[in-house]
């Protein structure tokens, strides 16, 4: 072997190594330090974790348009019309769970079993915590809003998929509205439309408040600045579940406003645009598996 | 001689860059084992870094007992799920593009039956998701 091709296979060696250095290096770290999680991490771990291992299991829940609705679904039954052709009628204690989309409806019955078809009869729902008022949702704009219902205790009889269309509703809440928590652990996301808060003698717009942590004492986190202890004067939170922009865009005429009294809240959480997470093709693709 | 030496060693780096990969992806899901109280299971998951990502497992069985651990490429602790029951999930920023996740049994003992008999406390499959 010559000097020459010695050093030129020393040169390539050299490189290799370096490449494979730099290979190592890049894998594990770009940055020496920990770094700290983002407010909104902690957010959302509270949020996903309260939603999938409590809430599911006490309320009913309604996914429609980056919202959501946790309550008692009042149909004793729902009628379908399957693609076959044939009507059915299913006890809701039978149903799993209910993904719409345009002009179908995908069945998840709690035997296992999963069809398709349109649902023919209007969903009612009472929001948890307000016995008193009843939200009926036509077919139409379930389909309209992609809405997924879950009944309750029934997230075990989803499968990997339907539970991971699930989750990434809920992960997406807080990234595109405000989400109330109530202290009997229901969750309602929606616009809050109080615009001011006080606390103590201090009062915060709506646009500069991170998170309410209701106790005694109750905290408030503004984006800005340090949080502040003490005491919320507000006695009512009003959520506007559908406004009139997204009854114009579902070609519905419903408009859903709830109010709340203050002591029912355990959190507020106000719309957080760094929560995104990665775009959620995957769901849609694994949703188009599912459908024979 | 020298050569030979360079040779062996760039071969050393290469099969170490390869060897790192008991890799997971983001946006999958896989299936894991525990077979005991105790046992754990460990995932490295390349992710985008400057994202946000969910972590989950679902045990099969619904008396098993197992924690989630999140861990960045610091070996420090970014987030952890650690309630009763086999449903954990946790949520954390990717600052890095690799994380270390681990999954433990600790506990659970199946109710007595004759499809249960010969499993042991903490033992099961699960799914893990991100």
């Amino acid at each position: 072997m010559t000097a020459m091709k010695v050093k030129k296979m020393r040169i390539i060696i050299m490189l290799a190594i370096t490449v494979a250095l730099i290979g190592v290096g890049s894998s594990g770290t770009g940055l020496s330090q920990p770094q700290p999680q983002p407010p909104a991490a902690a957010s959302l771990n509270f949020l996903v974790s309260l939603f999938m291992k409590q809430t599911v299991e006490k309320f009913d829940s309604v996914f429609f348009q980056g919202r959501v609705i946790t309550g008692a679904i009042k149909n004793t039954e729902l009628t379908f019309l399957l693609e076959d052709g044939q009507s059915a009628v299913y006890k809701t204690s039978e149903i799993a769970a209910l993904g719409f989309e345009l002009d179908r409806v995908y069945i998840v019955l709690q035997s296992g079993k999963r069809l398709i078809g349109r649902l023919l009869a209007a969903l009612e729902i009472v929001p948890a915590g307000l016995g008193d008022q009843r939200i009926t949702f036509p077919p139409v704009a379930l389909e309209r809003a992609f809405a997924i219902v879950l009944l309750k205790g029934q997230l075990q009889h989803l499968n990997t998929a339907e539970f991971q269309e699930v989750l990434n509703r809920v992960l997406n809440l807080l990234a595109r509205h405000d989400v109330l928590v109530l202290k009997n652990d229901g969750v309602l996301a929606g616009i809050v439309t109080n615009q001011v808060f006080q606390i103590n003698d201090l009062f915060f717009n709506k646009q500069d408040i991170a998170e309410i942590t209701c106790g005694p004492p109750d905290q408030l986190r503004p984006w800005v600045g340090p949080v502040v202890v003490g005491s919320i004067q507000s006695n009512l939170v009003t959520l506007d579940v559908i406004d009139a922009q997204m009854s114009l865009a579902l070609f519905i005429n419903l408009r859903v406003n709830l109010a709340f009294p203050m002591p029912m809240m355990a959190r507020i959480l106000f719309l957080d645009r760094t929560a995104t997470f990665l775009p959620s093709e995957r769901w849609i693709s694994r949703r188009a598996e599912l459908i024979p | 001689m020298q050569a030979r030496f360079l040779i062996i060693a760039s071969m050393l780096a290469m099969i170490l860059v390869v060897a790192r990969a008991e890799t997971i992806w983001a946006q999958s899901t896989e299936r894991g084992y525990l077979a005991y109280i105790n046992a754990y299971n460990q995932w490295t998951v390349s992710v985008s870094s400057g994202s946000f990502y969910a972590v989950w497992i679902r045990a099969d069985d619904k008396w098993v007992d197992f924690d989630l651990y999140v861990y960045d490429s610091t070996d420090t602790l970014v987030c952890s799920s650690t309630g009763p029951g086999g449903l954990e999930l946790c949520i954390f920023y990717a600052w890095y593009s690799a994380y270390r996740i681990k999954v433990v049994s600790v506990g659970g003992c199946p109710p007595s039956s004759e499809a249960t008999e010969h499993r042991s406390c903490g033992e099961g499959w699960y799914t893990l998701g991100i």
